[in-house]
């Protein structure tokens, strides 16, 4: 038999307000809406939940009965739980219990989860999601967990980018990547969509989520975009090239969105070719790889071999961790021939079923 | 057909209007009283027209609705490991026991390691309710004599 | 392996008898379910009416055929609806009605209250079946006298037998194994046995197991723990027995009575309340 052991007594005495003092705590910490933060803590007022906006339904809606005073006894018995935890959190010196420790005493907190489930997560705004306090890390993590990461994955084996590109990959940092809005395509890129020639016309802005504990002011990263599906003649196979290399790129936990304003020539290795597939030559992988530098690079952008780049000598080669990937789909349309204008490259081929001799 | 040939042999009879307020005038269908019994036993058990509307939450009150839950889980945790633990300790201690009386006497380790197979738990012992039987304690317990 | 049975035995009786005492943890197990916390009481509350919200409506239809007085009766008795009405305003929402019941509340069904307990009161009450229910207190007389020697006594934990010496020590009760008798009684057996000589034949326990629960003291004179539970009888200590007094008491009272040393060694196999 179950037997008990809370008194209230004791969660009285010992829950300091550890979750209600903002002196010492991030902001983010808590509901920027006074309303709602009062009404989350405190109980609906008469005028109804603010979240709702028409005024009628504000009237007609109701709480389940008996909701505010069970929500306080739960918030004080988390809220003693979560003193507990910055105690011990005190004299703990290991850096990767410190934040588990962190994150454990604030978990529960309904601010916390207040903030994170009805907010921008990607576009995080650092006053109410902020990505440097532990427990928004550990939740951002299980979001991505829960969808991103299992789709990313899928993506890359069904459309083979592993092994193609890179033996396997272990995802440690969530990557998005987005094209600049005058493309026409202003959203966050599903792993595997196959964009228009138009939409991938510009550089994309690679966001770079950690999740870990990295040290945001030493770490560096570099981020690669490979094409694994150029035909190669000679060999009567395909070739690897390097459309976009970045290296020493410098993140923090919430400023991590990686456009050309970001960064500057020297983090360049090599410039944007955007994706041209030749008619005829089917549907083209560009696979997006992001790794963590052991120390910072030095590459000369002639040694670099474009044309044919070999992935897998280069991540060795410079002693990279890859901790995320993304992956995009381009084939030949109308507009190919109006991007290779642009970037003055030579006409396109036109591949047939037979070869000419 | 048949209907009709029973009409032309049967002296039509005048249907009785009656007038009265609330009266059901037409009936669902022709149901025998047996049919219609399982027809309403069935519709017991069934959902339609019984379900009530949905319940929807604010944002704020389903984070307090989640905050409760979770309240609740740490609650449950914690007397499980409570539990756990207690359970650890007191098998620490029949394990000791159990040593020192082998160490010490080995016919009385022997007794009591012996097999209780086949031994039943007394059906007199209760199961706890929520207020208590009208006699608390049976206390006019006699031995039977054998 | 009797060899060396023998042998250890031989050994052990040939340097000095060790002292061997069996000790029995008679308890009694709760009568009633433990008291609930704060917490715990508003969180069943609090489920309870979300389940009352979430409720199929009650088929009035199955109990009470239509058009019967039974119907009637019930009827009358239940709390309707708001109906919806052309040309209202209603701020909560147009009722939604199914089976005389607001679809988005949950349903109160009350019972009528039978005839003839109205006419006439005291004579028919078992055959009323709207009477409310008066449960028996969980406070008994023991708990108000605060009598110790009472099973009665705090029904919601439970209580382990303890008996005073003479020393005025409080302890489980132990029984010293005898010696004389050439086939040994297990542990358990003398604990029972010694059970009857120190509280009287009109007892009815179950021993959990002939294993012992724990144990105190060491290899020169240990006490061996036996578990075991009273289902019916009373405990009354015998006129001549060493002990002087008894008292049934859960954890909390055995700590305050008991040396620390002795709570510790035993805490973990008592349970908390």
């Amino acid at each position: 038999m179950l037997r008990r052991s809370f008194h209230t007594s004791v969660t009285k005495k010992s829950g300091a307000k550890v979750w209600s003092d903002f002196s010492a705590r991030p902001i983010a910490l808590s509901i920027p809406s006074e309303k709602v933060k009062s009404c989350v803590l405190n109980g609906t007022s008469a005028q109804g939940p603010p979240s709702l906006k028409k005024r009628s339904s504000r009237i007609k809606y109701q709480s389940p009965e008996k909701i505010d005073e069970v929500f306080k006894t739960c918030y004080d018995f988390l809220e003693s739980r979560g003193a507990s935890k910055y105690a011990k959190l005190k004299d703990e010196q290991n850096i990767k219990k410190r934040t588990q420790l962190a994150a454990e005493a604030e978990i529960n907190n309904p601010e916390v989860l207040y903030n994170f489930q009805y907010n921008e997560k990607i576009e995080n705004d650092p006053r109410i999601i902020d990505y440097n306090v532990p427990v928004y890390r550990y939740l951002g993590r299980k979001h991505w967990e829960s969808y991103g990461q299992m789709l990313l994955m899928q993506r890359l084996e069904t459309l083979a980018v592993i092994p193609d590109t890179m033996p396997t990959l272990v995802p440690r940092a969530d990557i998005n990547i987005k094209f600049p809005f005058s493309t026409g395509l202003n959203k966050w890129v599903e792993p595997g969509e196959v964009l228009s020639s138009n939409a991938t016309s510009l550089a994309p802005a690679i966001k770079i989520q950690e999740y870990e504990d990295v040290d945001p002011t030493e770490q560096l990263y570099t981020a690669l975009i490979v094409n694994p599906d150029e035909p190669d003649l000679t060999t009567d196979s395909f070739k690897t090239t390097l459309q976009y290399g970045l290296v020493n790129l410098k993140i923090s936990y919430n400023d991590n969105i990686l456009d050309a304003r970001k960064f500057t020539d020297d983090n360049v290795v090599a410039e944007y070719l955007p994706p041209v597939p030749e008619k005829n030559a089917g549907t083209q992988r560009f696979a997006v790889w992001v790794f963590r530098q052991s120390g910072p690079l030095k590459i000369s952008q002639k040694r670099l071999n474009r044309d044919s780049f070999d992935l897998r000598r280069f991540v060795h080669d410079q002693a990279l961790t890859p901790i995320g990937a993304h992956v995009w789909r381009s084939q030949w349309d109308s507009n190919v021939n109006n991007v290779r204008a642009k970037y003055g490259m030579p006409e396109g081929r036109v591949f047939h079923r037979v070869r000419k001799s | 057909m048949i209907s009709f040939r029973q009409a032309a042999l049967k002296p039509a009879r005048q249907p009785v209007l009656q007038f009265a307020r609330g009266k059901r005038t037409k009936t669902k269908g022709n149901l025998t009283p047996a049919v219609q019994r399982v027809v309403t036993q069935l519709s017991v058990m069934s959902a339609s027209r019984k379900q009530p509307k949905m319940l929807k939450l604010s944002r704020e009150d389903f984070i307090k609705h989640q905050t409760i839950q979770n309240c609740w889980a740490v609650h449950q945790k914690e007397l499980r490991e409570k539990r756990s633990e207690q359970l650890r300790l007191q098998y620490k201690s029949t394990e000791k026991a159990m040593e020192l009386l082998a160490q010490l006497d080995p016919t009385l380790f022997e007794a009591a390691n012996a097999s209780e197979a086949g031994k039943r738990f007394p059906l007199e012992l209760k199961v706890p309710t929520e207020y208590p039987p009208n006699q608390i304690w049976y206390h006019n317990y006699k031995p039977k004599s054998e | 392996m009797r060899f060396q049975l023998l042998a250890s035995r031989g050994v052990a009786s040939a340097s000095k008898p060790a002292k061997i005492k069996a000790g029995l943890i008679l308890s009694r197990i709760p009568i009633v379910t433990p008291d609930l916390t704060t917490l715990e009481r508003q969180y069943y509350e609090y489920q309870s009416e979300l389940e009352r919200r979430l409720m199929w409506t009650f088929p009035q239809y199955f109990y009470f055929r239509k058009g019967t007085l039974a119907e009637k009766r019930f009827l009358a008795a239940q709390k309707g609806p708001v109906s919806k009405q052309p040309g209202v305003w209603f701020p909560k929402g147009v009722p939604d009605i199914k089976h005389n019941r607001e679809r988005s509340l949950k349903q109160e069904v009350s019972l009528p209250q039978s005839s003839s307990s109205e006419s006439n009161e005291g004579v028919s009450k078992k055959d009323d079946i709207s009477r409310p229910v008066v449960p028996n207190s969980r406070l008994t007389h023991a708990d108000e006298s605060n009598d110790v020697q009472s099973l009665e006594r705090k029904l919601s934990s439970t209580l382990y037998l303890l008996v005073k010496s003479g020393a005025g020590k409080w302890a489980f009760p132990s029984f010293p194994i005898a010696t004389e008798s050439a086939p040994k009684q297990p542990l358990h057996v003398t604990a029972e046995l010694g059970l009857r000589v120190l509280g009287g034949p009109n007892i009815n326990t179950w021993s959990v197991s002939s294993t012992p629960a724990g144990v105190l003291g060491d290899s020169q004179a240990a006490e061996f723990l036996i578990k075991s539970h009273i289902i019916s009888g009373r405990f009354e200590l015998q006129s001549k027995s060493q002990y002087d007094e008894f008292a049934w008491l859960t954890k909390n009272e055995i700590q305050q009575r008991v040396d620390n040393e002795y709570y510790q060694a035993l805490s973990c196999l008592l349970a908390d309340d």
